[in-house]
């Protein structure tokens, strides 16, 4: 048995998790802020990058979308034109069917830094994703929930390239995913936060002799570091080229973010999403541990009935319903998944995702919540109605995470995350059954 | 992360320390992160680097004496804690690469392709190393207690 290529010895495991193992120092999450609050210092740099880089480019792209959909030549009040863009730029979302470009980001750590990779994606979940410098390609096969990819240690930024294919890929958060990895999710997590702002400024200007348009976006930093309290996305009028959108903090220069070569519901190349390794190379294969089921079958391989939303936003429709007894640690945070349960719902490149798990005996934190040492601004919100009546919620529509909702039930952890406002995620959370 | 820490280093404080220095590293590298590995998988690939560092820097990797294994733990029942005293002798005395391997295939659930890339190492060397420290840590489990009669 225990030459079998990929054998788990489960007794000893279990013996080795019975070890001791001492809590952290009282001091350790204080001390760990201080350090990264230095860190920060130190590059210029903040907290979020990683998982907030991807939502600054997906800010702006939302802000391309703005531009290739919005209409010529308006130059109304500025209320009724930033009406506008916030239809557009929904609409946009919900309808859009292919879209492919290059991005270029450039940001401050120490010294500035360049990174461009072109990206294509459908809207069934289909992406691509391709490093210009050669440190990478990702593909990701929605309906199957294969990643493929061809990439450097991510660790590392460097080394010698990893082929792997990993199967039974979770639809999303909080379970990995190409959610977890891409732009796709933060894309409409941006437009939300876009369409939730109260009053965004959009004024005529010009840039680099080019008529344009100027939206500017205010968010509130994060309560441990700078990050951004402003993003301006200058949109050329005449071509709806995007031209730079700047990050800043009390003015100074955080990051900026420019698409090139976007095209938008044009028929994609024949071999977008396939992805080929040179001969000879050694895949690493795994699986998380996900299967696509009818949802009627879910609660046999869980044990449970699955909590299912009775009303979703207009346009949404379940598209994937995904099971895992066992899948692969994919939260560093919380204690291992167990019996899991994710619904996905797509209406267009608009995406939210429904999961429950057993909540065992660990202590749970937000699953959807930034890594460790970081804060959030979590919203504690009493849900009524459903399933959940009278359980304590905690709503994140911070636009630098994926808007979300989690709770804890007796016996679960649920999650509703995607792109959804807050009262989108309200509406669906409280009427789960 | 708290585990893989403390199982190589066996010192509660060069854990936190080295966790503390992981996590800063994660927060350095993570505009190269783009998500082609989970991303547990990813941190644990910089604990466990950080880890060696440090092992290295203290060479620890010879001198891990068996009282700083673990902390001292409430009384068990005699064979319960002869044997979970044998296994934590026995994980003390396995290579850290070795260590590593088993901690994070079988009690931490990576399955081998990612375990192999949080060690940097091909799947097949990651299956030698699992054999050999899983027969290791099974003999001190089966191993005769001291002093108990058979």
């Amino acid at each position: 048995m225990s030459n079998q290529p990929h054998y788990r010895d489960e007794a000893l495991g279990a013996a080795l998790r019975e070890l001791d193992l001492p809590e952290h120092r009282p001091e350790f999450e204080r001390e760990l802020q201080q350090l990264l609050e230095r860190e920060r210092r130190r590059t210029s740099r903040r907290p979020y990058v990683a998982w907030g880089a991807r939502a600054a480019v997906a800010a702006f792209v939302a802000g391309v979308i703005v531009a290739v959909v919005m209409p010529r030549g308006g130059s109304g009040p500025s209320v009724a034109l930033a009406a506008r863009v916030k239809a557009k730029a929904a609409a946009a979302l919900a309808e859009g069917r292919t879209l492919r470009g290059v991005i270029v980001s450039r940001f401050r750590r120490g010294r500035l830094e360049v990174s461009r990779w072109s990206f294509a994606m459908n809207g069934r979940g289909d992406l691509r994703s391709t490093a210009l410098d050669g440190s990478g390609d990702y593909v990701f096969d929605a309906s199957g929930g294969v990643l493929r990819s061809y990439s450097v240690s991510a660790a590392l930024g460097s080394g010698p390239h990893f082929a792997s294919v990993v199967t039974g890929e979770a639809p999303g958060p909080p379970d990995g995913g190409p959610g977890d990895a891409f732009l796709q999710r933060q894309l409409g997590a941006v437009v939300r936060a876009l369409l939730a702002a109260q009053d965004p400024a959009v004024r005529e200007t010009t840039f680099e002799g080019r008529k344009a348009w100027h939206v500017v976006l205010t968010t509130q930093p994060n309560r441990w570091y700078g990050d951004h309290d402003r993003l301006d996305v200058i949109i050329d009028q005449e071509t709806g080229i995007a031209l730079p959108a700047l990050y800043t903090l009390r003015g100074e220069f955080e990051s900026e973010l420019r698409v090139e070569r976007l095209i938008v519901d044009r028929p994609l190349p024949p071999k977008t999403f396939t992805l080929r390794f040179p001969g000879g190379k050694e895949v690493l294969r795994s699986d998380d541990g996900f299967r696509r089921v009818p949802l009627e079958r879910a609660s046999s391989v869980v044990g449970y009935d699955p909590l299912v939303p009775d009303s979703v936003p207009d346009g949404y429709h379940l598209v994937d319903v995904a099971v895992a007894r066992e899948p692969a640690p994919a939260d560093p945070i919380n204690p291992p998944s167990r019996d899991v349960v994710s619904l996905s719902y797509r209406r267009g490149f608009d995406q939210f995702i429904v999961t429950t798990r057993r909540r065992g005996d660990g202590a749970w934190r937000d699953p959807l919540g930034p890594p460790p040492g970081l804060m959030a601004h979590p919203e504690p919100v009493a849900l009524h109605g459903g399933a959940l009546d009278r359980v304590a919620g905690h709503l994140d529509v911070d636009p630098r995470t994926i808007p979300h909702v989690w709770a804890l039930t007796p016996k679960l952890v649920v999650t509703v995350s995607g792109d959804l406002s807050r009262a989108e995620l309200l509406e669906v959370v409280q009427s789960l059954r | 992360m708290r585990a893989l820490a403390f199982r190589l280093l066996a010192d509660r404080e060069a854990m936190d320390d080295v966790l503390q220095e992981a996590y800063a590293k994660a927060f350095r590298a993570l505009p190269r992160f783009r998500g082609e590995a989970a991303t547990g998988t990813w941190l644990y690939r910089i604990v466990y680097n950080v880890c060696l560092d440090e092992l290295r820097r203290d060479r620890r990797v010879t001198e891990l004496p068996l009282e700083t294994a673990a902390p001292a733990s409430a009384p068990d029942p005699g064979e319960s804690a002869a044997r979970r005293e044998a296994l934590v002798a026995a994980l003390a005395a396995l290579a850290p690469d070795q260590r590593a391997a088993v901690l994070l295939v079988d009690a931490e659930g990576l399955d081998y392709p990612a375990a192999a890339r949080v060690l940097g190492v091909r799947v097949g060397t990651l299956a030698s190393r699992l054999s050999r420290a899983r027969g290791s840590l099974r003999r001190a489990l089966t191993a005769e207690p001291e002093g108990v009669e058979s």
